[in-house]
């Protein structure tokens, strides 16, 4: 039976690493590729603190997976400047990194002849030294980390990575702090890989660098792809086939000689077919949902959260002389803009005069050259955007920016402020506060899908719906961060008669309830319903500023623009 | 049983359950393991490997068996050093095949074994790794290559029956390296030779200009370069280009080394290695070249030949266990019919001799670098010191 229990004692431990990768990848959207790294620094760190050192067994697995969390966060340095294919050079280096240093650093790694005589652990005077016992650990600490994983995947913390994946500006237009996302992403991904490297390490009772190649890390990103990228069950299922089939291949009656090479090749081969008909994965991340019948029958009409100290008219979002350069090209020449309470301010202007760069520079997805911005009299300039929205100002994004394969409500949810979900230590030790504040934020975000028309659709795919209803979707979203200060940047574009009646009513009781509108629009008449100032910006700077319809009549403005 | 029918029992005994005893006091075949590098980065060594092995077992079984009972080879895959997959296969050939003997290959694989084959009691016997490390970790656990330390001793011997007095070493800093350099001083102070210098370098580095200005410094007859490929080579390149023109002695040459050397100043070079070579004297060597030759169209080399010995070590420890009676079919009886008398036929010639440390004690040849080409001059005898 040893073999037996030794595959699964594999199937155990390539689980922890795939549901851990699959944080990263699936979940985060980061592409990295230096996972089995993270496991060589796991297994080394105990191999050296117990065999060179004499440190206890379970102390020097703790150490091992903080030591890794640690070095995972110092990874994710590079995934808060790059991404994409960049992203995965950086990360492929790390792992070249860490194999080399374990090749050379003889006197501390053993060079490629690595560390033998690793002690075994020992649970209750019993010494796991054979696979049917280690077998038992290993599935405790396999199944614990599963649950671990997916109580945060299905955390208000999880959907944020879920965003961040889908749309970096988008999440941190809706509060979220992408540089904290990623660190602790890395980090938890990195520390729990280390876990199964720890386990490795007592299990074989020896480790060298062969066993933590590209190769490994490749194996592991296979299991997540075939089981289902972003989704947990998933990569313990890919974990499991990749983990067995090679097993089982093994008894296929082939030559001696080519055989193994045989095996591979069909192994390849039957992975290229599950693809080919599965291309998502046997489990694909599931996007809609079953809404949870309490949070329905919660749901009452949307009304927004009052104000404190609402003064209608007093300036809240004040932009003064902005400058931007890029290099020579000047975007912002100098913008001063206030915006008020209680009022629709439109920004009206050709392409390129720096409506949208003024929306960014307000809501610090731009640092201005030079200039202040303040909010009710105090300065934001050099705040970053997540904390710009916790200040209360809110934005939308031209090309709407959803978080396409998440589901209509989850993209309202998302948004919502103050989540103790959002922060990893409720999501574990005040479960109970997470969920019950979860179902409130369920009821509130069905309200507001109501309210902007979209309620039926609330457990479809983002992705799925028409352009309307996209633009219906980023006004709720929105919503849903409970700004002060919202800054839409073309709302109505594109909208139909029809839609566009929905919407100005909604524009216009925002403003009604205190919240301080700013659209960037190119349709006056659009701007001469809905806005009760309207601002021209030319060449970088605000031209003219007044009542809609006393601009239409400003010689300047007709001629340059509306002519 | 048909192949067909071991291997519906092996998914049984794999999968489902042990459906019969472990290592069954008289087996229907002796079922003898291999963990070879069959895939992965260097499959060449599992193919000359297993047919080394494949070889031997055909021959004992045309011969009637081991006392008429037939051996098979059961082969598992480490794919070129992967130590999870060395563990996975010993544990499918304890498990499935059913096999107390294991052969193993690659330093890393073979000591990620050893505590299966230590706690377990399967006997385990070495012809590929190279690596210290694999000493001392299982009690059943064998080297039929020679170890680097031997090399070492038969280089320092090579030296003296050159007639040099002052020796020079340089190695890598690595463990391999100083126990290379420990060994060579023990042999020479036996000799009574003089080491006039020993020098270290970065197992990495490109510049070891400082290590040989100290050796040329020391005037010595001879030069003992113990680092493998490709630092032997770059040893050989700076030691004639900073004017030694003293012989020089490796452990390690291949066409890499000449490469990096140049043709001209690796001319010369000698090679104490383990080496080959089916000699007019050696009729079980003979043997195993004309058909190694004959199924496979080209000349074994060592690694085929270590293969072949193992299977015979295997077989005749088999012979003497059974001999004793009861049940003789487990890892611990052959060790002890191992220590009982630790000579074998060697298919290198003449007789190989485990010592105290599990590694096997056979003739070494000298070869020496002429064009590019290895040549070998001579055997010598096997010694430690």
């Amino acid at each position: 039976m040893d073999y037996f229990y030794h595959v699964l004692v594999m199937f155990c431990l390539y689980a922890i690493l795939a549901t851990s990768f699959n944080v990263v990848i699936g979940l985060a959207g980061l592409f990295a590729l230096s996972h089995a790294a993270f496991y060589a620094i796991g297994a080394y760190t105990t191999a050296i603190l117990t065999t060179a050192y004499g440190v206890p067994v379970f102390v020097a697995m703790a150490i091992g997976v903080v030591l890794t969390a640690a070095v995972g966060a110092v990874a994710a340095l590079p995934a808060l400047r790059v991404g994409g294919h960049y992203l995965v050079v950086v990360t492929l280096a790390l792992q070249v990194i860490v194999i080399d240093i374990l090749r050379n650093a003889q006197g501390l790694t053993g060079g490629p002849d690595g560390i033998s005589g690793i002690p075994r652990i020992v649970l209750f005077g019993q010494s796991l030294s054979t696979p049917g016992s280690f077998l038992v650990l290993a599935a405790i600490v396999a199944t614990a980390i599963y649950f671990a994983l997916r109580l945060l995947a299905v955390s208000p913390f999880g959907r944020a990575l879920r965003a961040m994946r889908e749309n970096e500006l988008a999440v941190q237009s809706v509060g979220k702090n992408v540089v904290a996302l990623k660190l602790i992403a890395f980090a938890l991904s990195a520390g729990t890989a280390a876990i199964a490297g720890s386990l490795l390490a007592h299990y074989i009772a020896f480790v060298s660098p062969q066993s933590f190649s590209i190769d490994e890390t490749i194996l592991v990103l296979a299991m997540i792809i075939l089981g289902g990228t972003g989704n947990l069950f998933g990569a313990v299922v890919g974990a499991f086939i990749l983990v067995l089939l090679p097993e089982i291949l093994k008894f296929l009656d082939l030559p001696v000689g080519t055989a193994d090479l045989m095996r591979n090749a069909f192994y390849g081969l039957m992975l290229i077919v599950i693809l080919r008909f599965r291309p998502e994965g046997l489990f694909p991340e599931r996007y809609r949902y079953t809404l949870p019948a309490e949070a329905e029958q919660a749901a009452g009409a949307f009304q927004l959260t009052p104000l404190a100290n609402f003064e209608n008219g007093a300036v809240t979002l004040a932009g003064e002389n902005l400058h931007k350069n890029f290099g020579g090209i000047v975007a912002a020449n100098g913008i001063d803009i206030e915006l008020r309470a209680g009022l629709v301010t439109g920004l009206i202007g050709p392409n390129g005069a720096g409506k949208t760069t003024a929306f960014n520079l307000l809501t610090g997805f731009l640092t201005p050259t030079s200039g202040t911005i303040t909010l009710r009299g105090r300065p934001i300039t050099d705040r970053r955007p997540h904390r710009i929205v916790h200040s209360g100002v809110a934005r939308s994004f031209q090309d709407l920016k959803l978080f396409r394969r998440m589901s209509v409500l989850d993209n309202v949810l998302v948004a919502f402020p103050n989540q103790f979900g959002d922060k990893l230590h409720n999501v574990y030790f005040r479960p109970g506060a997470v969920a019950a504040q979860e179902r409130a934020n369920i009821a509130r975000a069905l309200e507001i899908l109501e309210f902007v028309g979209l309620r039926e659709r609330a457990s479809q795919e983002a992705d799925g719906l028409s352009y309307a209803e996209e633009k219906l979707l980023v006004i709720a979203r929105l919503l849903a961060t409970e700004a002060e200060v919202l800054l839409l940047d073309e709302p109505l574009s594109g909208l139909d008669p029809n839609t566009l009646a929905r919407v100005l009513p909604i524009v216009r009781r925002l403003a009604a309830q205190g919240r301080t509108v700013c659209l960037i629009e190119h349709n006056l008449d659009v701007i001469r319903e809905v806005c009760d100032v309207a601002a021209y910006l030319d060449g970088g700077r605000v031209l003219t500023i007044g009542r809609p319809e006393e601009l239409m009549k400003d010689p300047q403005l007709l001629e340059r623009y509306i002519q | 049983m048909s192949r067909r029918i071991f291997l519906a029992s092996a998914l049984a005994a794999g999968l489902i359950g042990p459906v019969l005893p472990a290592h069954a006091q008289q087996p229907d075949v002796y079922r003898i393991g291999a963990i070879l590098s069959m895939s992965g980065s260097a499959p060449h060594y599992g193919t000359v490997m297993s047919r080394g092995a494949l070889i031997a077992i055909d021959e004992i079984n045309a011969a009637g068996g081991v006392d008429g009972t037939k051996l098979e080879l059961a082969i598992e895959d480490h794919k070129s050093g992967n130590t999870q997959a060395a563990v996975a296969g010993m544990n499918r050939l304890i498990t499935v095949a059913q096999s107390p003997a294991v052969m193993s290959s690659f330093s890393g694989p073979t000591v990620a074994i050893a505590p299966i084959s230590k706690e377990k009691e399967v006997f385990v016997i070495n012809g590929g790794g190279v690596s210290l490390r694999m000493i001392g970790v299982s009690p059943y656990m064998f080297h039929n290559r020679s170890l680097a330390t031997d090399l070492a001793a038969a280089a320092v011997h090579r030296a003296q029956a050159r007639g040099f007095k002052r020796i020079a070493q340089i190695a890598g800093k690595s463990e391999f390296g100083d126990s290379v350099i420990a060994a060579s001083y023990e042999v020479a102070k036996k000799l009574g030779l003089e080491i006039v210098a020993a020098e270290q370098f970065a197992t990495d580095a490109t510049n070891i200009d400082t290590q040989v200005a100290k050796l040329r410094a020391s005037r010595p007859d001879v030069v003992l370069n113990w680092p493998t490929t490709p630092q032997a080579g770059l040893v050989v390149k700076r030691v004639r280009e900073m004017g030694m023109s003293q012989p020089v002695i490796s452990m390690e040459w291949t066409g890499e080394d000449t490469k990096i050397a140049g043709v001209a100043n690796s001319n010369g070079v000698e090679v104490a290695t383990d080496y080959f070579s089916p000699t007019a004297d050696n009729a079980m060597g003979q043997r195993f070249y004309n058909e190694y030759k004959q199924r496979h169209g080209e000349d074994p080399d060592f690694y085929a030949a270590n293969y072949y010995e193992g299977v015979h070590v295997i077989a005749e420890l088999i012979r003497r266990a059974k001999i004793k009676g009861g049940n003789y079919w487990n890892g611990a009886r052959l060790t002890e019919a191992l220590w009982e008398d630790p000579s074998f036929a060697s298919v290198y010639g003449g007789k190989m001799t485990f010592q105290k440390n599990g590694v096997a004690l056979k003739r070494v040849a000298i070869l020496e670098v002429a064009d590019g080409q290895l040549k070998l001059k001579e055997f010598m005898a096997a010694r430690t010191e």
